[in-house]
């Protein structure tokens, strides 16, 4: 196990670098060096004011120079500093990045918690109605914008009935450890981020299912006569749940992505958010800084869920 | 044979006599058998039939039906509710007095080209690259596998959003980085389909016969794969309008006046409790749209390969 985990690892070492040079290269190709997009604009500046500039960021050197200082900050956490607020951008993730996690955190549960059971259910009971309906919902949920579900909620159960806040973390003025504010605030933006994940799960889980109950062992448990509840949770479930840790890496993905567009939608104050706002006011060191860490993030994650693939199943060949 | 013989008879013009016509075997043929019995798919079909359609006539129909341009404004009635008394405003209007309606037609217009041109790139990159990849092998494949798992590794939206924002694209511009950026799965399917189909045994007959690799892959390989690139299309065209739309919503996508579902639904958010019905018809038509798609690919699906259906 622990050879196949150091693999695994120094597997990552190229893909580490493919994806940073990938944004050394997008971040050089773009129009414009890095000193006309800090100062926004030439206009007005004498050409020594620029070439000085140019020299003290480093960027009078060859490129390939270039990609390798820029990465060995990287590696020493230094991921510059943001052209807006000239704080050091590693300082501001680290700031945000929790209320990012307890949102994504929450949301893969809830996908589990509830996706998973949804699919059982839907096999153990094949046809009938409970199938149908969840297969539709299933589908749906693959299909609908994620973000026009989180502006319906606030349509609906927040504008017109107002059940719920519109958005962000807690009411203004409320003490910060009001946890009913808290959670009723939390409702939204997890339920969203989680809808399309519920509808994969549940996908999944039901072609998983419905697959390892046809096996023949699965026949033989019913052979001898046991209740199907016994084959489907005591037999079957052990195997059809094994395919569920390769889903994870994809959700993983998808909930970095989804968060970035869910906390504009409810106002989150999370890495998402801050992401968006550095976007639009082109303060790039800082979405390339979350471009890099949250593909390491993924890359990490991608090597767990093998790790992890390779310890629940047994009959996985290491090579 | 007789049936192909054509008629002509003195002083009339020449009667092509019609071929007796025989249910026609093959993959099509069987598809489309089975496609004929499949309710959904054709209903799902249909929709978008119509969308395209409404979506090429958008200019024909705010001319002569609404009589609204989609950049025309009208200060004073904006956030009218949708009323049937003025076609235009069917859908209402929006904080400027713009009709919704031909605003979601021109959309509609945007969306589905953004999306059917970032496919049509997805899958040339994709069937290139995979059907090289999974017959060559080698340091070929690695390289292409390498690519692939450095991509994936770097989650869409923000790769998209650094993307974004140094280029600032318009609807071309989007159409190129969406094609170039999101090709993986795509090839990682044609790479899977031809690794198998790779040792078949009419692929070693053609070698046999002395056939040249590229014209294994181009006559003997990609007939194969090609059926269910159709089904590839649908469920990424699908995906396209998704992601096009989450990235017009944030402003980095298709900027406004160019209306597009995303940037429409990103001003029906300032005023939610004046105008909510500028929430329900750019994401129902987004929603719309997509579930259509993956319907479609999901049939086709069931319909190329008759021994995927039998698990569902």
């Amino acid at each position: 196990m622990g050879r196949f985990v150091v693999r695994r690892l120094v597997q990552a070492i190229p893909t580490f670098f493919g994806i940073t040079l990938l944004s050394f290269i997008i971040l050089r190709l773009a129009p414009g060096d890095p000193v006309t997009l800090m100062v926004g604009g030439t206009q007005g500046m004498r050409a020594e004011d620029l070439a000085a500039m140019r020299s003290a960021y480093g960027l009078d050197q060859p490129l390939p120079i270039q990609y390798l200082s820029w990465l060995a900050h990287l590696l020493s956490g230094d991921f510059g500093r943001s052209f807006l607020y000239k704080r050091p951008v590693i300082e501001m993730i680290q700031a945000s990045l929790p209320n990012t996690l307890l949102l994504a955190g929450l949301a893969l549960t809830l996908t589990v918690v509830v996706g998973v059971p949804l699919g059982i259910i839907a096999a153990r009971f094949r046809g009938s109605w409970l199938d149908q309906v969840i297969r539709v919902v299933g589908v749906m949920g693959h299909a609908i914008p994620a973000f026009w579900f989180g502006l319906l909620f606030i349509l609906i159960l927040s504008v017109q009935f107002r059940l719920f806040p519109v958005g962000g973390m807690l009411t203004i003025g409320k003490d910060a450890f009001d946890i009913p504010d808290r959670l009723a605030h939390l409702v939204g933006p997890v339920l969203t981020l989680s809808f399309a994940g519920i509808a994969n799960y549940s996908r999944y889980m039901r072609a998983e299912t419905l697959e390892v109950l046809g096996q023949d062992y699965v026949r033989t448990a019913r052979a001898k006569g046991l209740q199907e509840n016994i084959v489907l949770f005591v037999h079957a479930l052990r195997n059809a749940l094994l395919p569920l840790v390769t889903a994870l890496g994809t959700q993983i993905a998808f909930l970095i992505s989804g968060a970035i567009v869910i906390e504009q939608v409810f106002a989150w104050p999370g890495m998402g958010r801050m992401t968006y706002d550095a976007a639009r006011s082109k303060d790039y060191p800082i979405v390339m800084g979350v471009v890099v860490i949250s593909s390491l993030v993924l890359m990490l994650s991608y090597i767990a869920r093998d790790v992890a693939y390779g310890l629940v199943d047994p009959r996985i060949k290491r090579t | 044979m007789v049936a192909s013989q054509s008629l002509s008879l003195p002083g009339r013009p020449a009667v092509e006599a019609t071929p007796a016509r025989r249910p026609s075997a093959g993959i099509w043929g069987n598809a489309l058998a089975s496609l004929r019995r499949d309710r959904v798919t054709i209903v799902a079909a249909s929709i978008l039939a119509i969308l395209f359609v409404l979506a090429a006539a958008a200019d024909l129909l705010a001319t002569y039906l609404f009589h609204y341009g989609f950049t025309r404004q009208d200060l004073l009635n904006g956030y009218q509710t949708p009323t049937l008394a003025d076609p235009a405003f069917w859908l209402g209007s929006d904080d400027l007095g713009r009709s919704e309606i031909v605003r979601l037609l021109y959309g509609a217009r945007v969306s589905l080209s953004v999306g059917l041109g970032a496919a049509i790139i997805n899958l040339s990159i994709g069937l290139v690259l995979g059907l090289t990849a999974g017959f060559q092998r080698g340091w070929f494949d690695d390289l292409v596998q390498f690519v692939i798992s450095t991509l994936n590794s770097i989650p869409a939206i923000p790769l998209l959003l650094i993307v974004s924002v140094l280029f600032q694209p318009g609807p071309v511009t989007l159409v190129i980085i969406l094609g170039a950026l999101l090709w993986p799965s795509a090839s990682l399917f044609v790479r899977g389909q031809t690794l198998s189909l790779r040792e078949r045994e009419f692929v070693a007959a053609g070698r046999v016969a002395g056939a040249s690799s590229v014209r294994i892959i181009v006559r003997h390989i990609l007939p194969n794969v090609l059926p269910l690139i159709f089904v590839l299309t649908a469920i990424d065209v699908g995906t396209l309008i998704l992601i096009e739309s989450a990235l017009s919503y944030l402003g980095l996508g298709i900027s406004p006046p160019t209306p597009s579902w995303g940037n429409m639904l990103t001003r029906a958010q300032q005023d939610l409790s004046r105008g909510p019905w500028l929430v329900y018809a750019p994401g129902a038509a987004i929603f719309l749209t997509v579930l259509c798609l993956y319907l479609v690919g999901d049939g086709l699906r069931d319909a190329l390969d008759p021994r995927l259906n039998r698990t569902e």
